[in-house]
Formats: structure tokens, C-alpha cells, sequence
């Protein structure tokens, strides 16, 4: 399965890591990052989440993020893994796992590529609340 | 308009033509809804750049011109992201894209 990856179902986060962890035997660090819908926004209730993308666009900003990651820090492997569509309260909704000999490389590298997703990835978010759904404009 | 000879088998040149000539700007997220569009085609029988396109848009959705104005929207041709001077041809995608809010 491709180490990265935008998918309508749920991931397994131990399925993640044993993926990224079988890229090499000198791995002495995993560093994971795992996104999830949490239930206010800005002061409001949320009941629910929906996540569009663009597809194939999405798909290779995410490859770009992980060949710089590997480029940039000093780690062995790492996978992106972004949900679409429906995401209920609780539920997960994008995964970042960054595997390096120490602990500090995956550590800045899972960082930097969060923060990246973030900024470069043409991702966008509906948040359902009481007053109905609303598209959130900007990442805070 | 492009002819490509497509067999001689009957001993006559066969011809077709393409009749592309069109450029496809796809809409999301929020934009979608204030184009009351997925997406629209234009005609480009000659390259355009970015910036002519926006204004093309802004005449044809109105509701759009706030955001094209504030520079919030990126564009994106062939799912690249692309400038203001970047030339949009026969047969490109181009993307509207809102500020991005994955993670």
C-alpha cells in the first residue's frame, strides 16, 4: 500500500507505523502525528466534519511534502495518510508518521510536514454546527 | 484546430478535426457554492493569462469578484500552482482554490 495516501475510510495507526518501520532496520525513532475532529470551533459546537480535496492535486502535494521531508531532515521513512468526506467528532482524520535513527530528525521532520500539509495541500474542511454547514476559510 | 491523418488504407487521406479549443476552471469548497457552479468552460482559441482569466470570471460571477479581489484564492493550471502572468492554453484544467484548510 502506498506510504501515501488520501482515502474515504479510517486508517489503522499500528498498520502505519509497521509500514514506516519496515523501511530499515536503523530506525531508533517513530514519531507520529494523528489529526482528529474535535467538537467546537472557534467558540462553537461542532457535530461533524467533511473534507473535500482536489483530487490527484492533493495526492501530489503530499508525495512533494514526504520527498522533501526525506531530502531535508535526517529520517529514514515517512507516510501521509489524509481522510475525505465524512468525519465524525472523535474520529481521525489525518495521520504523520516520521521514522529516523534519534528521535530529534522525526521529531522536526513530523513537524515541518504537518505545518506544511496544512499550508500547501489543497484540502478544505466543512464544519456542521447548529447554524448548518459552514466551509472554514482559513487554517488557524 | 489540430488535423491528424488517421488512415490511407482507402487510398484517400482521412482527416479529423478537433474541436477542443476550451479551458476548464473547476471550482471548490466555498466557491462552488458562491459560483452556483462545479465548473465552467471558456473558449481559447488563443492562450490567456491567469490574470486575464480572473477577470473574465469576475464578469461572469459576480459573487466571486470579493474573492478573486482579496488575493486569498490561489490558481492552480494543471494542477500546478501558478502565477498571475502564467499562460493558460487549449486543453488546461485550472483550479480555484480557496484558503486551504486539510490537517
Amino acid at each position: 500500500m502506498d506510504l501515501v495516501r488520501i482515502q474515504k475510510d479510517g486508517f489503522s495507526m499500528e498498520e502505519e507505523v509497521a509500514r514506516v518501520k519496515a523501511a530499515g532496520r536503523g530506525i531508533g525513532a517513530v514519531v507520529a502525528f494523528l489529526g482528529t475532529a474535535r467538537d467546537f470551533s472557534k467558540g462553537e459546537s461542532i457535530t461533524g466534519l467533511d473534507f473535500e480535496h482536489y483530487p490527484g492535486m492533493a495526492e501530489a502535494r503530499l508525495r512533494d511534502i514526504r520527498e522533501r521531508a526525506l531530502k531535508n531532515f535526517d529520517i529514514i521513512e515517512m507516510s501521509i495518510v489524509h481522510r475525505t468526506g465524512r468525519i465524525e467528532i472523535g474520529a481521525d482524520i489525518v495521520l504523520i508518521v516520521a521514522a529516523s535513527a534519534h528521535r530529534n530528525d522525526a521529531f522536526m521532520a513530523c513537524e515541518w510536514a504537518i505545518t506544511e500539509l496544512k499550508r500547501t495541500t489543497p484540502i478544505w474542511k466543512r464544519e456542521t454546527t447548529a447554524k448548518g454547514d459552514v466551509w472554514v476559510s482559513e487554517t488557524p | 484546430m489540430s488535423k491528424i491523418p488517421r488512415s490511407l488504407a482507402s487510398g484517400e487521406l482521412q482527416v479529423i478535426y478537433h474541436f477542443q479549443n476550451m479551458i476548464t476552471v473547476r471550482f471548490f469548497a466555498m466557491l462552488k457554492g458562491l459560483a452556483g457552479a462545479e465548473e465552467k468552460t471558456y473558449p481559447a482559441e488563443t492562450p490567456i493569462t491567469v490574470g486575464e482569466l480572473k477577470e473574465l470570471l469576475k464578469r461572469d460571477f459576480p459573487a466571486l469578484r470579493p474573492v478573486i479581489d482579496s488575493r486569498s484564492v490561489l490558481i492552480s493550471v494543471n494542477q500546478e500552482f501558478a502565477g498571475k502572468q502564467t499562460l493558460i492554453k487549449d486543453g488546461d484544467e485550472v483550479g480555484l482554490l480557496p484558503p486551504f484548510s486539510g490537517g
